[in-house]
């Protein structure tokens, strides 16, 4: 049976295939719960551009909004040499440049497992970030690798996915680049990371993928 | 790929900044800062197109660079070389997969979905999707 990435049938072969995998999700069905019973929400999803998810947001009525973080954010255009020989990520430029929304606010926030896959000193900004650009009562989907879930598919990297809607509590995913995961966080983390949030739900997937849906 | 036989066609070593406007099919594959706007035609932006403007047609077919929004009175169809950086306003629009998109889209009317044929994630809304609503 193939796991969350495909890791089963690729672990062993190193290949990367376009297939997409189903995956059960709690927080995605969660949301659709939502999406199907309000009208004119707007949607952030970020994450590699899916067709799939354009036509099933604007086709419930909602508008959708698409931006790639994880792939913004492998760019070298951001780190920033220091004197002493160090580097930093440049947060406040990149906050600036791709996470500006001219004044737009979300009802509905797809993070996915993005915030794994962005330098640990950009993440608590991006996620305050999104909470300043979400609607009160607004949710976001956030998904958290552990390191229990990358083991199972070969640690470190699983595999930067996109995440394809469906109309049922399900997602399928599918492999969209060779961006490695550079964190891992724990409960505790999580909670700490998303505290200006409130109604936290967990859920954990038999892939050991621990899912969050956060209320603002 | 080759321009549509008829367009007025710009090509890949020409720079343009200001605005660009007509009646007729235009296949733009040079550097353009500033606006373009067709009525009632089609705008093609070609692979090697870097276009920082605003987009107005009624139909946009892109396979270059944009960063700027696109409107159409009809269809958008972004090819997998595409990468927009904007809003995109459509009746209908079609992906392929590996197009990217960031920036809000808005689909003024809803189509009815078929099945992709070419790749998975290509096509939903595009050359073999129907609007009944337009015939």
């Amino acid at each position: 049976m193939p796991s969350f990435f495909g890791g089963k049938d690729r672990a062993g072969a190193g290949a990367v295939t376009n297939e997409r995998v189903s995956r059960h999700s709690s927080g995605w069905g969660q949301l659709l719960e939502r999406l199907r019973s309000e009208d004119s929400l707007r949607v952030l999803d970020i994450g590699p551009t899916s067709s799939t998810n354009i036509n099933f947001v604007t086709a419930l009525g909602h508008s959708i909004y698409l931006a790639n973080l994880a792939e913004d954010a492998a760019r070298r255009e951001w780190v920033v040499a220091q004197e002493d020989g160090s580097s930093r990520f440049d947060v406040e430029r990149f906050l600036a440049a791709h996470l500006n929304f001219s004044g737009r606010g979300f009802d509905v926030v797809l993070l996915w497992d993005t915030a794994d896959y962005l330098p640990e000193e950009l993440l608590g900004p991006v996620l305050e970030r999104m909470h300043e650009v979400m609607e009160p009562g607004g949710q976001m989907l956030a998904m958290f690798h552990s390191p229990a879930s990358a083991s199972a598919l070969g640690a470190p990297n699983p595999g930067f996915s996109r995440y394809h809607l469906t109309d049922t509590n399900k997602v399928d995913v599918q492999r969209a680049g060779d961006y490695p995961l550079l964190n891992t966080y724990s409960n505790r983390q999580i909670e700490k990371l998303l505290a200006s949030f409130s109604g936290f739900h967990f859920f954990l997937g038999k892939d050991n993928v621990r899912e969050v849906v956060v209320t603002r | 790929m080759k321009p549509a036989e008829g367009s007025t066609v710009i090509g890949r070593s020409v720079t343009i900044r200001g605005e660009l406007s007509g009646k007729e099919d235009l296949y733009m594959d040079g550097t353009l800062e500033g606006t373009i706007t067709l009525s009632g035609s089609r705008l093609t932006v070609g692979p090697n197109a870097r276009l920082m403007a605003d987009l107005n047609a009624q139909d946009v077919v892109v396979y270059g660079f944009v960063e700027g929004n696109i409107r159409a009175t009809g269809r958008i169809e972004l090819r997998e070389s595409a990468v927009v950086k904007g809003d995109i306003a459509a009746e209908r629009l079609s992906i392929e997969e590996n197009a990217s998109i960031k920036g809000q889209v808005e689909l003024s009317e809803v189509t009815t979905v078929l099945s992709a044929s070419r790749q998975p994630d290509a096509g939903l809304f595009g050359a073999s999707a129907i609007a009944p609503t337009l015939a």
